[in-house]
């Protein structure tokens, strides 16, 4: 059973909960009354809910097109789907920066504009909508790169196939609004919204010669329209609890992000608006997953899971231990469109010199190249990769408890509850033993863990960190620690399907790499992240179907996303009260 | 990138913010009208906590840099912010609770406004003045939403807050930059062009937030958030145009001298480029930060109390989360950064967080010194602490072996201009929503802040 998560506890704070042996009250590795709530479980949908249904009735916007659409699932799949809540889901940062690349195909220095980096929610992701923070900079900065990309446009190539500019004056920006609106706003622009568009060019345009001055407003202006910056979707005043399909244009924008990270282009946009998206699907997909953006994407994606941003810029290696591991994936999942799980064990390392030298290897220079590793064992899969290390690690010695915790939540998708209590304070006094005993973290830890109220959650992930043991705190591989003793990384662990015992840290990766339970949770945290929100009880049997789709087919990351892609939750939103 | 020369920048500033005259803003904000309930408040935050043996020990141990002030100050010892039982990490859920007395979901932020901006609403319901909060932290962990940001306008919507003193600055006096009113032809074109563009965006919002958009109501509430914000950016754009440069009508007379050839420009922080790293003004040059930039950014918002610029806001001084060590306290066997040592500290195992306490309460002090400057006096003769009811406070207690806790919290009160009663008190059992509630009330900004659960009775601390 899944007991209440501990992805509330900062990163930070999980190894000196170890040092403290901050086990749990009675509740640990229950989940009873110490669940902590989550936001998926309130908004599942009614069992019993109608498929299909929706219309915005009353609504004076331009109804996006509520019709069913043909979908490759029976219909019935509606009664069943995840939809989690209503809400609108601003853009993260890299998502508003690669839309704008994708509609507008216009590059920006991100580094040269101050929109906010989005903090990373509890399930890991930055891109949580209900936990996404709106400040005063980000209106500022929307408005600012709204100004740098219309002038940045190359007015006369954009108009040129929307309306005929500058000849009718009236008739080109109406029809400019008409016809390239949709693009930007991911759905027709209703008659008060083009009114509103159009008193841009009335307030401003004082005359023809100006026409181009008006273009770049209008688009500036749409640039911060919430129809760019959210990703909303109609709940219909009709129904209650229920789900609907959603509309052409919202199922291309889903398409778009999952595979993009990023805005549909003019191809779905245009396939949306003739409803030829469902048809043209297979094809799409491959499409955009044969697309530069997707292998951004992708990056992306890892950067955020495996919390690459973490790494101090301090290290001069930073950047350079962040590119070894998005090189690896991106060689496995998206160049040899390998098994997902291979990259639990591979040992190509791709790395530069400065990094090479790091690590002890013998480089040729500063160049980026692939190294043979066969020799250093331990240096199997992306987890050995000196930036995961890095980035889970709070102080110089082995952060075991921190790295087990990421171990824990992130590759098993397996929570444990917090630490409370004034009891458990008092058995932490009690228990601690301090480092300046000469004994070994592992050592201590275990000693601690013979209090049974410790013992429930470190015994879970105590042993996830103790493969990692080998590596000091910025990813170097060690043989004992500062009291002179050994390290090995050996262990056991017993975590869903893993029961096993490892006598290195190549054992402990080829046991995970063979494990169902850690490809599920390599299932989840994708649908997380292409959900952007947290997954709860409700969604177990969204991420046991595409992990069955995954498995039966050849478990590429392509193939996840296929799988993704083609679940009828995908394709399902709420109703709203 | 804004690129400014350090030097340059240092004196030119400290030299127009001690210049600035004081009359015309007394007269505008009419400092000169004595008033029952003080019209200033102010938040400080620190980061890390006090433990109680540290409060215990009064103005002798750790705390002893704030004695100077004693006579000014309330110190509120055992009290206890309500959390213990909340399932998370007692760490960020207390820092953003802090100032709110709110339980928070989740470390993304603050359930509610913060209490400066409550009582900025109540106090200044026209804006006359601006909301002003500076933050100075080091290279933190953890979201800022939960770890350094401590005024909210509401749940998960926090005040700008500046971390470097030139955006402070600037935010005080305007540009450095000589201000002529611009109507040529093409200013007034292109403020037109952008006064549309905020019109159209306006426009865009309404549409989603109206009753028919087809939107839930969430979807509907937290559109209608951004459109708050997008109105106050053409508040700004508005003001702007119409000629103000600061919320005090000052700014430069004259351009700052050209930075020398021979000093090498630094690179000011952003929120993008360095989100959990701000203040790192000087790198990772911790000791140049605290001892050259705090005090500059004290100065400058001491002088916008003074000038009337503000009269509310919070200031943080250090983040909850962090994790550099002291390097002036290197040299005395403390190298951990004060985030570890409140986690390790124990009674019968000093670890040096004592000196950590004390170094950090000594950038308080400096604080505190600048608003109680004799030299720059209200129209009632008393100092600007004097007269501003200030919190101080952090967002722990005492640790217990590696675990944060919120027991046995210390907060001091400031000013209130003569109703605080200054002293010690123990005040066991009583709660942050006590306390802020207290606060609002002399304020007259309402007779409760915070959770009702987690109130028991107002404080007996002001002579009302």
């Amino acid at each position: 059973m899944r007991a209440m998560r501990l992805s509330w506890m900062p990163r930070g704070l999980a190894c000196l909960a170890c040092l403290a042996c901050l086990g749990v009250t009675a509740a640990c590795g229950d989940d009873g009354d110490a669940s902590a709530p989550d936001a998926g479980d309130a908004a599942q949908p009614a069992p019993d809910s109608d498929a299909g249904r929706a219309s915005a009735e009353g609504s004076s916007q331009v109804e996006p097109e509520l019709v069913n659409i043909q979908r490759k699932g029976d219909s019935s799949d509606l009664r069943r789907v995840s939809t989690g809540p209503a809400v609108g889901r601003r853009l993260s940062r890299e998502e508003y920066f690669n839309s704008i690349e994708s509609t507008l195909g216009v590059v920006l220095d991100r580094d040269a504009h101050d929109l906010p980096v989005d903090a990373r929610s509890d399930h890991g992701f930055r891109n949580a909508a209900q936990d996404m923070l709106l400040t005063q900079e980000h209106i500022q900065a929307y408005f600012d790169i709204g100004h740098a990309v219309a002038q940045a446009l190359d007015v006369a190539a954009l108009v040129a196939a929307h309306a005929p500019c500058p000849e009718q004056l009236d008739a080109c920006f109406e029809g400019f609004i008409n016809s390239f609106g949709p693009y930007l706003l991911r759905g027709p622009v209703a008659p008060e919204e083009r009114d509103g568009y159009m008193a841009v060019f009335d307030a401003t345009i004082d005359s023809p010669d100006q026409w181009q001055d008006g273009v770049r407003l209008l688009v500036q202006a749409m640039l911060q329209s919430p129809r760019f910056v959210y990703r909303l979707e109609h709940q219909s005043a009709e129904g209650d609890g229920d789900t609907r399909q959603v509309s052409p244009y919202e199922l291309a924008t889903r398409l778009s992000f999952l595979i993009w990270n990023a805005a549909p282009d003019a191809e779905l946009i245009e396939l949306a608006a003739a409803s030829g998206l469902d048809d043209a699907w297979d094809a799409q997909v491959e499409r955009l997953l044969e697309h530069a953006f997707a292998r951004r994407a992708l990056e992306q994606y890892v950067e955020q899971w495996l919390h690459l941003n973490s790494i101090p810029s301090v290290f001069t290696l930073s950047q350079d231990m962040q590119d070894e591991t998005y090189r690896l994936f991106d060689q496995l999942l998206w160049e040899q469109q390998a098994d997902i799980m291979s990259v639990f064990t591979s040992q190509r390392v791709e790395i530069s010199g400065a990094l090479a030298s790091f690590y002890g290897l013998d480089s040729d220079g500063d160049a980026v190249q692939v190294y043979d590793v066969s020799m250093f064992p331990y240096r199997s899969g992306f987890l050995s990769n000196a930036g995961v290390i890095v980035a889970h690690t709070i102080n110089p010695s082995t952060s075991m408890i921190d790295r087990g915790l990421f171990m824990l939540h992130d590759v098993l998708c397996e929570e444990v509850a917090p630490p409370s209590g004034e009891a458990l304070q008092e058995v932490i006094a009690e228990e601690m033993i301090p480092a300046s005993s000469g004994l070994s973290q592992r050592e201590r830890f275990a000693m601690q863990r013979d209090n049974p109220l410790c013992a429930g959650c470190h015994g879970t992930f105590d042993p996830l960190g103790e493969a990692f043991e080998i590596f000091d705190g910025v990813g170097r591989h060690v043989t004992e620690d500062e009291h002179g003793n050994p390290l090995t990384g050996h262990g056991h662990i017993q975590v869903g399907d893993l029961d096993t015992s490892f006598e290195d840290f190549q054992e402990f990766t080829e046991a995970l790499q063979k494990s169902r339970t850690v490809e599920r949770c390599m299932v989840e945290k994708s649908i997380q992240h292409a959900f952007g929100r947290a997954l709860a009880e409700g969604d177990q049997d969204l991420i046991d179907e595409v992990h069955a789709v995954h498995e039966g087919g050849d478990r590429s990351y392509r193939g996840l996303l296929r799988a993704i892609a083609n679940h009828a939750s995908f394709r399902a939103v709420e109703v709203a009260e | 990138m804004m690129r400014v020369n350090r030097r340059v920048f240092l004196r030119g500033a400290g030299t127009v913010a001690i210049g600035l005259p004081l009359a015309a803003s007394i007269e505008r904000y009419g400092l000169a009208q004595e008033s029952v309930v003080p019209d200033r408040y102010l938040t400080l935050y620190f980061g890390n906590g006090v433990p109680k043996k540290f409060a215990d020990q009064g103005y002798d141990g750790p705390l002893s840099p704030l004695a100077p002030h004693a006579s000014k100050l309330a110190m509120l010892r055992d009290m206890v912010v309500p959390l213990n039982e909340s399932p998370g990490d007692l760490h960020w859920m207390s820092t953003e609770r802090y100032g709110v007395g709110l339980t928070p979901d989740t470390n993304t932020g603050a359930v509610g406004e913060s209490l400066d901006n409550a009582i900025y609403g109540a106090l200044d319901p026209a804006r006359s003045t601006r909301l002003l909060n500076m933050t100075m932290h080091g290279r933190a962990e953890g979201n800022p939403a939960s770890r350094v940001l401590h005024s909210w306008a509401k749940a998960k919507i926090p005040n700008a807050s500046y971390t470097d003193p030139h955006n402070l600055f600037e935010a005080i006096f305007g540009a450095p930059t000589v201000r002529e009113p611009d109507d040529s032809p093409e200013a007034t074109r292109a403020a037109r062009h952008h006064n549309s563009v905020l019109d159209s965006v306006l426009d865009q919002y309404r549409h989603i937030t109206g009753e028919r958009s087809g939107y839930s109501a969430g979807v509907r509430a937290q559109i209608a958030d951004h459109l708050d914000l997008v109105r106050q950016l053409e508040r700004r754009a508005s003001s702007s145009a119409a000629g103000a440069t600061s919320a005090s009508g000052y700014c430069f007379q004259e351009p700052p001298e050209a930075p020398p050839e021979d000093l090498e420009p630094i690179q000011f922080c952003t929120a993008s480029s360095c989100p959990t790293e701000m203040s790192v003004l000087f790198g990772d040059d911790d000791t140049a930060n605290w001892n050259e930039v705090w005090p500059l950014m004290c100065e400058l918002y001491a002088t916008a109390l003074r000038c009337g610029s503000t009269r509310f806001g919070t200031v943080g001084c250090t983040g909850s989360g962090d994790r550099y060590p002291i390097p002036e306290l290197a040299q005395r066997g403390v190298t951990d950064s004060a985030h570890i040592l409140a986690h390790e500290w124990t009674r019968g195992q000093e670890n040096g967080f004592d000196l950590c306490v004390e170094w950090l309460v000594q950038k308080i002090a400096l604080f505190l010194s600048h608003l109680d400057d004799p030299a720059w006096p209200d129209p009632n003769g008393g100092t600007v602490l004097d007269n501003t009811l200030m919190l101080i406070g952090t967002e722990l207690g005492t640790a217990t072996d590696g675990q944060h806790a919120v027991n046995s919290m210390t907060y001091w009160l400031a000013g209130a201009e003569g109703l605080l009663r200054p002293g010690t008190y123990d005040l066991s059992g009583r709660t942050d929503v006590d306390l802020y509630s207290s606060i609002a009330r002399v304020m007259g900004a309402g007779t409760l802040f915070g959770d009702p659960a987690d109130f028991n009775e107002h404080l007996d601390l002001f002579t009302i």
